[in-house]
């Protein structure tokens, strides 16, 4: 059996769902390609969840254009090297086509450069990864798609692929359009799939068209009939929504028992759920106090946690669970009424968001700490703002420090407040190479000592570009 | 100025270490011996602990120390592995060069887990021949009593202000700055004590001028202490809860600060408050709960929160 996401992913723009302003967008693009390098994106960046259309929609560039398709994604290997392989090959006007046959551009067409799951190009394996992705967006001759899922990731560690990328935004598709698509594919197979089923399906997937056609062929491997019983068999268990309805039952009972059934519904780690209480005690609870015993409630569920963890000793779970919902419960002096929309732990969101800086700032800190003798956290809160400072003000500081402690650039664009690929922080090994250089002619050229210092007295004079203008306090990043 | 000043200044001598007299006579003697049993450091922060170590080490042994010399922070590797590899496999190997022994500097020893120290005191006592260790903390109780028992103990005392000014004095006539006579109180009063708090604000005030006065000292030290601290305490006790939050967030995550630095930092702030005394008593107390539910706890997070809406809820403007 052929994987219907493939065999049915449809070739030119007319099968894509619904997207159809980031279509056009992506339509207007292509056809800037038609005349030449075009002035202002050379690149495009798909940006939406995953199975909503974007890597077809890069094929259909391809298809619809009548260019070749050269493509990189995740499995292959993800480093500085490929992609600059592949920017050598987008670094060609001129292309070979296929056979191998030598042909000009206007003959042969072009190439379209395809970078899939490009925001997983940032493992530790990967340095180096990102500014070649940064250079080839810059310079290069054939068009260039990027697909990414997080944006956000990518757009924090390079200046360069936001400003000179063409961004377009994927939507989820409605329900009614994945059923739409998925009755096609149901006709196709000659599955006779009844109109409950289609519909639960495209329901349950929300948004994930890929999804929905691999739940479609799985579903009716082996028959030729799909109903509505055979989806609600997947297990259907919708996660958002059960930990929403557990919610909505633990901040709005009263009973002790109801709140914990609610909780052990979950099935979550208790790790997790007490994120998401912690998240909704505010938005759920509006007197002061109801919402101070609410948690004190889920602080007394905390200590249990940490006990757990502390003597491996499982058993004491269920009190944390009791405390963080049956706990939460009783502490409302009123009843709430209204809708709440229930919010994803905050707390989870930042700390994913800032995990890369999180890294950078630790490493600095092993570093510091090594240099002036004290412990990683001491020289964190100690050491580091002090350093920061210097940093900035203190141009000498500033390069000595980065050679000796051996800083790299996301170090250096952390303590500068810049991203690693900016400018302020290329010109600081820029300025650590030219001294180098400068330092092994002053040793070569031995007869003529004076003038070669006089040069390098020259360098040092020349104003710098300025790093960024006085921080207004130290933590102005 | 290109280097790290608490680097660049501190004592490389025994004899240059300021304001414990008492202990670096002690500490000669063992360098006229050539002979020490283990030792322990005990002493707030910035008092030489870490330098008196460094430098008994390298008048000890001369040119080769650094080959006999390893530092280990506990604070970094607190786990019992650390003790019964890293520190073993050092210990355990015979001195290199013609030196008596090895010396393992163990800083911040106060944080070891107390299964660490258990597993610690076999390998002092059992590698005695060939490795002493030399224990820094700043309270020897919290170590348990066999290591203590193992160990000579040298009380650090927190500096006075002349050999503070002594010290800085120093640094000022190599750096050709001048302090006033203001800026010099004004790094005492900072510094507390903590030679190395005093020698990093010199350092900055220096950055933005020759002259250091008072103004340039406070202005430098506040740049140390995010502000945010003092906001998200205004703020809760304004009734502002979801605002305390997002600033204790930033605390947490922008500026990666621990639980324990939160809720000291928050402990030292609550008395410049503008409350009601009996708020500020209130309070004070749930700190201290708190402080204890973090040891306890899992989520300092959590546990800080309690706190917040604690403040909310006691500072009056709430909604009851």
């Amino acid at each position: 059996m052929h994987d219907w996401t493939e065999k049915h992913r449809p070739k030119g723009f007319d099968g894509i769902i619904g997207n159809s302003e980031a279509v056009s967008k992506l339509k207007t693009w292509a056809n800037s390609w038609e005349n030449g390098i075009p002035k202002k994106h050379r690149a495009a960046i798909l940006i939406g969840e995953p199975g909503i259309g974007k890597t077809t929609s890069a094929h259909a560039v391809a298809h619809e254009y009548g260019w070749q398709v050269v493509e990189l994604n995740a499995s292959d290997s993800r480093n500085a090297n490929a992609i600059k392989s592949i920017a050598g090959l987008g670094a060609m006007w001129d292309t070979f086509t296929d056979t191998g046959e030598y042909s000009t551009s206007k003959e042969g067409g072009r190439k379209l450069i395809i970078l899939d799951e490009a925001d997983n190009v940032f493992g530790k394996e990967d340095r180096g990864g990102i500014k070649a992705m940064g250079e080839l967006i810059s310079n290069t001759k054939q068009p260039v798609i990027l697909i990414v899922n997080d944006f956000y990731s990518l757009k924090r560690r390079s200046s360069v692929i936001s400003s000179k990328a063409l961004q377009i935004q994927y939507r989820k598709p409605q329900p009614a359009s994945i059923a739409k698509l998925l009755r096609g594919i149901a006709q196709k197979e000659k599955v006779d799939a009844s109109p409950d089923a289609i519909k639960a399906i495209s329901k349950r997937c929300e948004g994930d068209i890929r999804g929905a056609v691999n739940d479609l062929q799985s579903l009716v491997e082996g028959k030729d009939k799909l109903t509505e019983r055979d989806v609600l068999a997947l297990g259907g268990r919708d996660q958002k929504s059960t930990i929403f309805q557990g919610m909505a039952k633990v901040f709005r009972t009263n009973n002790c028992k109801a709140s914990r059934d609610a909780l052990m519904d979950l099935d979550e780690d208790p790790n997790f759920t007490i994120l998401w209480i912690d998240e909704n005690i505010p938005v759920s609870y509006s007197l002061s106090d109801d919402r101070m015993r609410a948690y004190d409630a889920v602080s007394k569920a905390d200590i249990y946690l940490g006990r757990v963890r502390r003597r491996q000793y499982y058993g004491l779970w269920k009190y944390s669970s009791d405390m963080m919902s049956a706990g939460v419960s009783l502490s409302k002096t009123r009843e709430y009424r209204g809708y709440v929309s229930y919010k994803f732990p905050s707390w989870l969101t930042n700390m994913s968001r800032s995990k890369g800086t999180r890294e950078v700032r630790n490493s600095i800190g092993n570093k510091l700490g090594k240099l002036t003798h004290i412990s990683k956290e001491q020289a964190l809160q100690d050491q580091l703002p002090y350093f920061k400072l210097l940093f900035n003000t203190d141009r000498e500081f500033c390069l000595k420090m980065t050679e000796s402690l051996s800083l790299g650039e996301y170090e250096v664009g952390f303590l500068l407040g810049q991203k690693p690929d900016s400018h302020p922080v290329k010109n600081v090994f820029d300025e650590i190479n030219k001294k180098k250089q400068n330092s092994a002619k002053a040793r070569t050229k031995h007869s003529e000592v004076d003038e070669s210092q006089e040069d390098e007295q020259e360098e040092e004079e020349k104003p710098e570009i300025v790093v960024k203008p006085a921080q207004k306090n130290l933590f102005d990043f | 100025m290109n280097d790290v000043w608490v680097e660049k200044y501190r004592p490389k001598t025994l004899d240059e270490v300021v304001g414990q007299t008492g202990v670096v006579e002690r500490l000669k003697s063992y360098v006229e011996t050539m002979n020490m049993p283990h030792l322990m450091f005990a002493g707030p922060a910035g008092t030489g602990k870490t330098t008196s170590a460094l430098a008994l080490t390298k008048e000890m042994f001369g040119e080769n120390w650094k080959l006999n010399f390893h530092e280990m922070n506990a604070s970094d590797e607190r786990g019992i592995d650390v003790v019964r590899n890293k520190i073993k496999d050092f210990a355990r190997t015979a001195p290199i060069a013609d030196t008596p022994f090895k010396v393992i500097f163990l800083d911040e020893a106060d944080s070891l887990t107390s299964d660490a120290q258990a597993a610690l005191r076999r390998t002092m006592e059992k590698y005695t021949n060939t490795c002493r260790f030399i224990l820094s903390c700043n309270y020897s109780s919290k170590l348990i009593d066999p290591i203590q028992s193992r160990c000579a103990v040298f009380r650090f005392k927190s500096l006075n202000a002349d050999d503070v000014k002594k010290y800085l004095r120093r640094i000022a006539l190599s750096e050709k700055l001048e302090v006033t006579e203001d800026g010099m109180d004004a790094l005492l009063y900072v510094a507390g004590g903590d030679l190395r708090r005093a020698t990093n604000i010199m350092q900055v005030s220096a950055s933005m001028g020759t002259t250091i006065d008072a103004e340039a000292v406070y202005k430098t030290s506040s740049t140390g202490r995010p502000e945010e601290l003092k906001d998200m305490m205004i703020t809760a006790l304004k009734g502002e809860f979801i605002e305390a939050r997002n600033l204790l967030d930033k605390l947490l995550i922008n500026y990666g600060l621990s639980g324990h630095d939160i809720i000291n930092q928050v402990h030292r702030n609550v008395f410049d408050l503008d409350v009601d005394e009996h708020i500020k008593i209130k309070v004070i107390e749930k700190i201290g709960e708190t402080e204890f539910r973090l040891i306890e706890g899992s989520n300092s997070r959590i546990q800080i929160e309690a706190l917040l809406a604690f403040m909310v809820s006691v500072g009056g403007h709430a909604r009851r």
